[in-house]
């Protein structure tokens, strides 16, 4: 993985210190709260509900064990012993006290880490597949490019004050685990006729109160052109993006307003008046951060070793995990291991320090010492050789940590909400839970299947409920919190919004509609179906009439 | 307002274009908007400078054909949270627009350093300003990784460059 030389630490050290000084300046009462708002949201500061939080940047969700101490120790010197793992493959911790942020910072510099740039209307942190590197379906590793966005954007004095948040999300594979469509920027990794690799742009995708799937803006840029053409995407948004209402604010809304044609041609006018020459400085850069990027020294291992069948034919449930757990990986021999942080009735992304500590361990012990973030607020482990699956699996368990649930019903996304989010309009932890205690039976979920429930706590959207099979947003009516439903959502490559089935449910109600959406499909679904295969085979009908009564 | 350059207070000698506006020799040039720029430049003494305040609507590639003759061009943050006159002033330099970039508006210290590296030379502030506060702001990161205009912040991708070469 990336490592900061001289520079990239000096940088964020100086970042460091230029934090301490705004913090002391606030303490003293020298900035008040409206003048020091803007500086602690450009270093990922936010006030709640009841507390600061602190979102520390995980660049494009990869993590090394000692990082992943480091945030255990964050969570016990600082918080209450656990942090969160979010939708945008960061961590938060919720409940750091303002004068120790700066040490906080201080230390997460000390293993190269940073929350810069975590929040505020600016480029926010990169994201990626998180197995990328390993995934077998893969063109190229995104990493690098990531990386190189990454610093292209740390600070970037022409757009560290847009009009509202930007957020770009890379995918090395054509099957897009990154949700890259719903990105203000999306960048697809192609191969040409001549080998050559180049990316796809897409723009104006979006979640929050009007939802848009990302339009191509860009077939092919070569690698030595595409931060030119990010700048270019970036200034024409900068001078055009509306600034007069914030909930028309993001690229989504130029785009659906100038319409792609005409933005796109305003592009490309920028992106050819953009130096050249520029490029091969990126491309230099580029060359050097993929050198970190080079897959480890593999040893020579088989497939499906006599062993693995065996623990796998005497142990059904470590069976059970494998099936559902454990991804084809792109080197024989190896595996790459997912670790739900979805536990029943548990917290969606909560992982309390000691089991930071453990997956630190196991990552040292099984995993080449590296850890990824997944958007669905889970954590992988990359490189596992396949004959350790079994010991592997054994410690997970031996730790809460073990939950077969990778991609079903019960690996539930969902944002903070009221407990937690000042913006918030109902709760969405406590629905998680309950519905995750309705399909708790792993007979049942493994019948059901393939299925992404998303939760979000108000319009906002940043559980993501748009793109769920099934979506809930939670909603406030007269001081009662109440849920709707969308069916039909999806975040891969087939990206698309759900549609709202009708008038929304209590929080008491919620678990059973949703039980009675997942009875429809069952009763419907051919032989081997998904949910959402089902779903758009027969339409939103049969569900709507399930939940509300035939019209 | 006081006028700074180099984080020290200069004389500002520059005045909007008036259709009666006298020269002296107080005066260093005359400021224009978009508009007025076309129809009156040329009534102005050859003397004087020519300068533009641009709206942060106008593209700067209106001006861009003038660029050679003009001096000044003045750009307004309405509010310090709006950008974009950082993407006008990155704009004229690449145009190789190399006169006076003023900044004026809600122009903080907390986002000099930024100002300074998209191309902005010259900035307006309140009178009684602690300068040291300025020049400190300008040099607690002077590195970055992302296009500069200003000579003292060094590029991090050309500093890696010069070292392993
Ligand atoms: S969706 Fe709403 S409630 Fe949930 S985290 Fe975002 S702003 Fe807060």
């Amino acid at each position: 993985m990336y490592r900061y030389d001289e520079f990239d630490a000096e940088f964020v050290k100086q970042r460091v210190d230029q934090f301490r000084d705004q913090v002391q300046r606030r303490v003293a009462g020298e900035l008040t709260e409206d003048e020091f708002k803007p500086l602690r949201l450009m270093n990922g500061l936010y006030l709640q509900l009841h507390a600061y939080m602190l979102r520390v940047a995980i660049p494009y969700g990869t993590l090394s064990a000692t990082q992943m101490y480091k945030l255990a120790d964050i969570a016990d010197k600082y918080d209450k012993g656990y942090g969160h793992f979010t939708t945008r493959q960061n961590i938060q911790f919720n409940w750091p006290k303002l004068n120790d942020v700066p040490d906080i910072l201080e230390e997460l510099a000390s293993v190269e880490m940073h929350a810069i740039q975590t929040s505020g209307n600016c480029i926010r942190n990169v994201t990626t597949d998180q197995w990328a590197g390993v995934a077998a379906d893969e063109i190229e590793d995104p990493r690098p490019v990531c990386e190189l966005i990454r610093q292209w954007s740390t600070l970037n004095p022409e757009f560290a004050y847009l009009p509202r948040k930007f957020k770009i999300a890379v995918t090395g594979s054509s099957n897009d685990r990154a949700a890259v469509k719903a990105h203000d920027i999306g960048i697809i990794t192609h191969k040409n006729e001549n080998g050559d690799i180049g990316y796809e742009i897409l723009i104006g995708g979006g979640l929050g109160r009007t939802p848009f799937i990302g339009k191509t803006v860009k077939k092919f840029v070569g690698k030595d052109r595409l931060l030119a053409y990010i700048e270019a995407v970036m200034r024409v948004y900068n001078l055009q993006g509306r600034r007069d209402n914030k909930y028309k604010a993001r690229i989504k809304i130029l785009t659906h307003e100038t319409g792609i044609e005409k933005l796109s041609e305003m592009i490309e006018r920028e992106f050819e008046r953009i130096d050249k020459a520029q490029g091969e400085l990126e491309l230099a850069e580029l060359n050097r951060i993929e050198s970190y990027f080079e897959p480890p020294q593999y040893s020579s291992e088989q497939d499906d070793s006599t062993a693995l069948q065996q623990s796998l034919e005497a142990n059904e449930q470590f069976n059970y995990w494998y099936n559902t757990n454990v991804a084809k990986h792109q080197q024989p021999g190896y595996a790459i291991v997912n670790i739900s942080l979805k536990p029943i009735e548990g917290i969606p992304g909560d992982a309390t320090s000691a089991q930071m500590r453990l997956v630190a361990q196991l990552a040292e012990q099984f995993s080449l010492s590296e850890i990824r973030v997944t958007h669905e607020q889970n954590l992988v482990l990359p490189y596992v050789k396949q004959a350790d699956l079994f010991t592997l699996w054994q410690q997970l368990e031996q730790h809460d940590l073990g939950n077969s649930n990778l991609g079903l019903i019960t690996d539930i996304i969902a944002c903070p909400g009221l407990d937690y989010c000042a913006l918030a309009t109902a709760r969405s932890i406590p629905i998680a839970q309950k519905i995750s205690k309705v399909f708790a039976d792993r007979r049942k979920q493994q019948d059901i299947g393939k299925l992404q429930i998303n939760i979000s706590g108000c319009i906002n959207a940043c559980g993501h409920h748009h793109v769920g099979n099934i979506g809930i947003l939670g909603l406030d009516k007269k001081g009662e919190e109440y849920y709707q439903i969308t069916l039909g959502g999806n975040a891969d490559e087939n990206a698309a919004i759900g549609k709202i089935t009708g008038p929304g449910f209590s929080k008491d109600e919620i678990a059973g509609a949703v039980e009675t959406v997942v009875n429809t499909y069952i009763e419907n679904r051919q032989t081997d179906e998904n949910f959402i295969q089902t779903h758009s085979r027969i339409g939103d009908v049969p569900f709507k009439e399930a939940l509300y009564g035939p019209n | 307002m006081a006028l700074i350059k180099d984080h020290q207070f200069i004389e500002d000698r520059w005045v909007y274009y008036e259709p009666d506006l006298e020269p002296n020799d107080q005066i260093q040039g005359v400021i224009f908007n978009l508009q007025n720029f076309t129809a009156c430049s040329h009534n102005i003494p050859q003397s004087l400078q020519l300068g533009i305040k641009l709206a942060n609507h106008d593209p700067a590639a209106a001006i861009q054909q003038y660029i050679n003759q003009l001096k000044l061009v003045i750009l307004q943050f309405p509010a310090f949270a709006d950008g974009r006159a950082y993407s006008q002033a990155q704009s004229l330099r690449q145009f190789g627009f190399d006169g006076e970039i003023r900044a004026t508006g809600n122009v903080l210290v907390d986002q000099y350093a930024f100002m300074l590296q998209c191309g902005f030379t010259s900035f307006e502030i309140p009178n009684n300003t602690d300068l040291e506060e300025w020049k400190n702001a300008a040099r607690i990161i002077p590195t970055t990784y992302s296009r500069t205009q200003a000579k003292n912040y060094s590029h991090i991708w050309n500093l890696r460059k010069v070292l392993s070469s």
